[in-house]
């Protein structure tokens, strides 16, 4: 669906992105994940043809996106900006954008299907007015109003409440399903490995990794996770003992806060320390008042990757 | 929840006119909410403090309020066209507003022409009301100075006048807005006042009015066309006819300009 091979585009002396190659297959979620800064607006917008490579190609659906109108009939984008007209009310704006291809009466039910569809019902109020959350959702309104065949989202849960976010994850599977190709970005890993069936990781403008989430998740999960917990003085040796008997940690550190001393207990594989954890606590009755991963900084994970 | 219509096959099922009609609806909106045009209209009362010292004052001296080198045309046809011109398009750069427009099934050279099209309808409603607010002001703040139904022609020359300079000056900033990502106010207000200073009073002191300023073509244009018994312009070696084809030369020359350089155009 869409594929980008050695890509590269710069903006003076800045390096947006080099030598990047990815692909999109038709029916997936891919989520595209990388820190901020990291290239993955720039190409979103390669995809979308507001930007021309300066080497390699870009092509969506086996055709060139710059100022292919024939293919933006298949094609809904929404970028991260606030790229609304304040003045209008949301169901004219979507409305006017979805007249550029429907005839009259088709996009007036287009625009209420689509605005249904992502729960906004505001009538009367101008867009200046409305919160992040709605124009967000406006957004993804007029993204899909004309039934697209692929939707790029650029950081769609930016602003989006607990409760919006979730919604809005749901309306994605949810296009997904109804055979919508989804390329969706986010500088945060567990907005994206639940929903999406391939993720792309993007670091400095380069592909770092590419293909099934799980596949991902494991080479995630092969980072040193650094682990706090809190709990009384005695319960922490103890824990630390068992800890250093199972060798699920590759090290350990106690540091003391004020009257309380916390463990910092590092593993390299995650996956098997949380459930062996859980045991030694519940078999030996240790105490544990609190315990935390202190290591989701997806910026620290891209580090280590690199 | 599925959608009921079907999903457009390869081809637009809306036509160039079509699309061309919501695209100018859509841009159109934007100037009744922008303050920008009230600012505008409300200029035009300017040259009217330059009227109030006249003494004896006849159509002769409206005509002078208006005519080659006066405040009007000096100052206040090269700012509208300058901010309509300009914010046309760089405005839907700043505010990001043009990734929805090139994420639509519409050609980016359409986007160009829509352009072109809102700002020159905004531009003659405001150069109309502008001319109207000079044409009467200057009668009711020096009464008697001429009958307003008998030189109803030289309102209408005066119209025509200042939107000739209006269209070929918007033009050129159009195409200056499409072509600068960055300070297109700022270059675009240089370019005004370069070539109208330099173009009307240096090149100018040269063997008559210079062929290279284009405000000396829509003056003499206007001189032979809009208001000839007030105005007597003339451009070395260019007849009057000559003259209108610079200017409409120009128009078609740098909308089609503004068309390429948006093809051709990055937008970060």
């Amino acid at each position: 669906m869409i594929n980008l091979e050695n890509v590269s585009k710069s903006f003076g002396d800045v390096v947006a992105i080099s030598n990047l190659s990815m692909h999109v297959r038709a029916g997936s979620i891919t989520g595209f994940l990388g820190p901020n800064g990291a290239g993955k607006s720039t190409t979103l917008k390669l995809v979308i043809g507001e930007l021309f490579p300066d080497l390699g190609t870009v092509s969506v659906m086996g055709e060139n996106p710059i100022n292919n109108s024939r293919l933006k009939q298949k094609t809904g984008y929404v970028s991260e900006h606030d790229d609304l007209y304040p003045w209008m009310k949301g169901k004219q704006f979507v409305t006017s954008l979805a007249k550029l291809l429907l005839p009259r009466e088709e996009a007036e039910r287009a625009a209420k299907e689509a605005l249904a569809k992502v729960g906004l019902a505001v009538k009367g109020k101008k867009i200046k007015a409305y919160s992040k959350g709605m124009k967000q959702r406006l957004k993804v309104a007029a993204a899909i109003v004309h039934n697209p065949d692929l939707l790029i989202l650029d950081e769609p849960f930016g602003g989006l409440d607990p409760l919006g976010r979730r919604e809005m994850k749901k309306l994605v599977s949810d296009l997904n399903h109804d055979g919508v190709t989804v390329l969706i970005s986010s500088h945060i890993l567990y907005e994206l490995d639940q929903m999406s069936n391939r993720m792309n990781l993007i670091h400095r403008g380069q592909t770092l990794a590419e293909g099934a989430p799980s596949e991902i998740l494991e080479l995630i999960d092969q980072f040193p996770h650094q682990i706090l917990i809190h709990a009384p003085i005695d319960q922490l040796q103890s824990l630390s003992k068992l800890m250093i008997d199972e060798s699920i940690i590759s090290s350990l550190n106690f540091m003391k806060r004020d009257k309380t001393t916390n463990l910092v207990a590092v593993t390299n594989n995650p996956k098997e320390f949380y459930p062996k954890v859980t045991k030694l606590v519940a078999e030996n009755e240790i105490f544990i008042e609190h315990l935390e991963s202190t290591t989701d900084n997806i910026e620290a994970i891209f580090e280590y990757l690199t | 929840m599925t959608m009921q219509y079907e999903k457009p096959k390869s081809e637009f099922s809306t036509t160039y006119v079509e699309r061309a009609i919501i695209l100018i609806q859509l841009f159109l909106n934007k100037y009744i909410y922008d303050k920008k045009t009230y600012i505008l209209i409300l200029i035009s009362f300017l040259p009217l403090l330059r009227a109030v010292s006249l003494d004896n004052a006849g159509i002769d001296d409206f005509v002078d309020l208006i005519g080659p080198m006066s405040i009007v045309s000096f100052i206040i046809m090269p700012l509208i066209s300058l901010i309509l011109g300009v914010s046309s398009i760089s405005d839907e750069k700043e505010n990001k507003t043009i990734s929805q427009l090139l994420a639509r099934p519409v050609k980016r050279e359409e986007i160009v022409v829509s352009k072109w099209i809102t700002i020159m309808i905004v531009g003659l409603i405001i150069i109309a009301i502008d001319s109207l607010i000079l044409f009467l002001g200057f009668n009711i703040l020096l009464p008697g100075s001429f009958d307003v139904f008998r030189n109803l022609s030289v309102l209408l020359g005066t119209y025509f006048y200042l939107s000739l300079w209006y269209v070929v000056y918007a033009t050129i900033f159009l195409f200056v807005g499409v072509f600068l990502d960055k300070n297109a106010l700022g270059l675009g207000l240089a370019i005004a006042y370069f070539e109208a200073f330099f173009g009307q009073f240096i090149f100018g002191g040269f063997g008559g009015n210079s062929p290279f300023s284009i405000a000396n073509h829509v003056n003499y244009v206007a001189s032979e066309y809009f208001l000839s018994d007030f105005m007597s312009y003339r451009v070395s070696n260019f007849d009057e006819f000559s003259s209108l084809l610079v200017c409409v030369g120009i128009v078609i020359g740098f909308l089609a300009l503004a068309a390429v350089t948006m093809r051709r155009k990055n937008f970060p």
